[in-house]
């Protein structure tokens, strides 16, 4: 086991309204290759703030998070965002695919901040796998939900990442889409890399490894 | 895939707010190279005008100097001639000379064959006080033209003053309230008055006139002259040394000087009349120059607002679009883009809209300047200068300058949507 990513005793707190909010209090986290974590947690309980801090988009009021030995928010933003873009895949709820780009071009955008020379090759063959080969021209609104989702993930493995970080991703799937998404999850963590899962589907506990709870801005063993 | 890809796309995805920006665009820089060709155009046309009536002056000029030479060439040149021994500067103060010579001299010019000179006049001139009246006149002794017997007869310049007649100037005849046929006295001798001058300004007004003899007569200066005037000598090429070398052929103590010539009047003729060309030429190009300088002002100002519209315009729509993309913004950050990936996606849709929409505006302009100079039936003309480097010129300038115009213009836009913070856009969700 190789430990991908490292958070160590992380802070978050936001202003809302002259409150202080502590969302994410002195919370610690290892994440090693073949981890299927599932994060649950109450609506509002910090569950995406924490995926967006493990993702080097959030900086913490404290503490650090290693990614690949690096000391993620101390380096700069364009090598921040380097390291995300090869490292990190990230798949949402709403899929956040790019309206004006077909299915194929919404995989290949991944591969811009990379210029991955092979990346043409690799979105056809995940297009592939995720059964998309005869929406590969077609534009995020000519797609199923299912399809979007597939889509997304599709994007999110373009870079070959170590680790996956997906919020929420089967909210607005029906239960056949979100088996598959989740069994894809599953494989990816098979195939050495990790998952980080912040879910309400009960379904995740029946593919993730380990299941965490937040609450009150730590992590608790479920 | 590259950021090229997407800004197209993205561009054909959201036509309406690229199609407003590029007519944004393309009106201002069409309405900026239409008012340069129609500059361009009436520098062009006042060219032509102005070349065209120097033309036409200059040939008229010629026409004028033609004409003045055959009429100035008829009046000639008016001589005086004098004795040797004359200082010039007696003659030029008092208008007549000191010395005298003899009245014969005419005679012997006239029966000469020099053909340069014609009228010649003989007279005695003295200033001198007439005591009858108190008062001091310029008496003047002429017996009329001397006949040439080499030149072709002529009507005489001027007649002799008969005896016992007297002439009398306009100073004169008004001061002391004479007129023709009053008889006066002068220096003991009884004249009628034979005729009275008009006014010419000048010492003439105070002149009396009377026949030679009895000038000679009255002076105690018998048989003398102290001056030959020849009027209207024929010289061609205005050249007076040839006139004294053969006067001084003839009459060896005397000299010869210029007076009262024709010859200055010539020159001043022709320098009025080129004045007066050069006054018309001028006025012609001020008349143009102001013109060009309204149309100038009134393109400026015209240029300058659909620039700043143009300009705010643009800026505005990119923010629009901008605002619109937030969601996107946030989704290239997760997908590893960086800021200067961003400001990139945002400038260079900017520069497209730019460059495609000031090259459109270019070739509308210019087909709107062509086809009002077809309707004025200027077409050759408006070729001409579309076909010149005017138009590339200028076209290349503006697209050039549009394009870094607007480019700055969607700088602050480019600068909001970079700065979006995509972990709380991906929040908001």
């Amino acid at each position: 086991m190789i430990m991908i990513h490292q958070s160590k005793n992380i802070s978050k707190s936001f202003s809302k309204s002259g409150e202080v909010l502590k969302i994410i209090s002195d919370l610690s986290l290892e994440i090693n290759s073949g981890d299927f974590i599932s994060v649950e947690g109450r609506s509002g309980s910090g569950k995406s703030t924490l995926l967006l801090m493990l993702a080097g988009l959030l900086c913490p009021d404290s503490g650090k998070i290693f990614f690949k030995d690096d000391d993620l928010y101390s380096l700069s933003q364009a090598t921040r965002s380097l390291s995300r873009n090869s490292g990190i895949g990230f798949v949402f709820q709403q899929f956040h695919l790019l309206p004006f780009l077909t299915v194929k071009e919404n995989i290949l955008a991944a591969s811009i901040p990379s210029r991955r020379k092979d990346a043409g090759e690799k979105a056809s063959a995940l297009i592939e796998k995720f059964g998309l080969s005869r929406r590969a021209t077609h534009l995020p609104s000519e797609l199923s939900v299912g399809e979007r989702q597939r889509t997304a993930l599709a994007r999110a493995l373009l870079n070959d990442p170590v680790l996956i970080l997906a919020d929420e991703p089967t909210g607005n799937l029906d239960n056949d889409n979100s088996e598959t998404i989740f069994s894809h999850f599953a494989e990816f963590a098979g195939n050495g890399g990790a998952v980080v899962l912040v879910s309400h589907d009960d379904k995740s506990a029946k593919f993730a490894k380990t299941r965490l709870r937040l609450a009150d801005g730590k992590l608790l063993k479920v | 895939m590259s950021l090229a890809n997407i800004i197209c796309r993205e561009i054909f995805f959201r036509k309406t707010n690229f199609l407003l920006s590029l007519f944004a665009v393309a009106a201002a820089a069409g309405v900026l190279i239409f008012s340069v060709l129609m500059l361009k155009a009436h520098d062009l046309k006042t060219e032509k005008i102005i070349s065209e009536k120097e033309a036409v002056l200059k040939g008229k000029m010629d026409e004028l100097e033609d004409a003045s030479r055959v009429i100035t060439k008829r009046m000639g040149f008016n001589v005086l001639v004098i004795p040797r021994d004359q200082n010039l500067g007696d003659l030029y103060s008092d208008d007549f000379a000191s010395k005298f010579m003899p009245e014969s001299y005419a005679q012997k010019l006239a029966d000469s064959k020099i053909i340069t000179i014609r009228h010649l006049l003989p007279s005695l001139i003295q200033k001198i006080k007439w005591t009858e009246k108190d008062r001091t006149v310029i008496l003047i002794g002429t017996r009329g033209e001397v006949p040439s017997i080499h030149l072709d007869p002529q009507k005489p310049i001027m007649d002799a003053v008969k005896p016992d007649t007297a002439i009398l100037g306009y100073e004169l005849h008004r001061s002391l309230g004479l007129k023709q046929g009053d008889r006066i006295t002068l220096l003991k001798k009884d004249f009628t008055v034979d005729k009275c001058f008009e006014e010419r300004g000048n010492k003439d007004d105070i002149t009396v006139w009377i026949n030679l003899a009895e000038a000679q007569e009255l002076l105690g200066k018998k048989g003398l002259v102290n001056g030959i005037m020849a009027l209207e000598c024929n010289c061609a090429m205005g050249d007076i040394a040839k006139v004294r070398q053969e006067i001084a052929g003839v009459l060896p103590d005397t000299q010869v000087i210029e007076f009262k010539t024709t010859a200055l009047a010539r020159a001043e003729i022709r320098r009025k009349a080129a004045d007066t060309a050069k006054a018309s030429l001028d006025s012609e190009k001020a008349s143009r120059t102001k013109l060009r300088m309204e149309r100038e002002n009134s393109a400026t100002a015209l240029v300058s607002v659909f620039l700043f519209c143009a300009i705010v315009m643009t800026a505005f729509l990119a923010l629009i679009n901008v605002k619109e993309r937030k969601m996107e913004i946030g989704i290239f950050r997760a997908l590893g883009f960086y800021t200067g990936q961003i400001y990139r996606i945002i400038l260079f849709r900017a520069f497209i809209i730019g460059l495609a929409g000031s090259a459109i505006g270019c070739i509308l302009g210019a087909a709107a300047f062509l086809a009002i100079a077809g309707k004025t039936g200027d077409i050759q003309s408006a070729v001409s200068i579309m076909r010149n480097i005017v138009f590339l010129g200028y076209s290349m300038m503006i697209i050039v300058s549009s394009t870094m115009l607007i480019v700055l213009a969607t700088i602050f836009p480019a600068h909001y949507a970079a700065q979006q913070d995509p972990a709380e856009i991906l929040r908001e969700e």
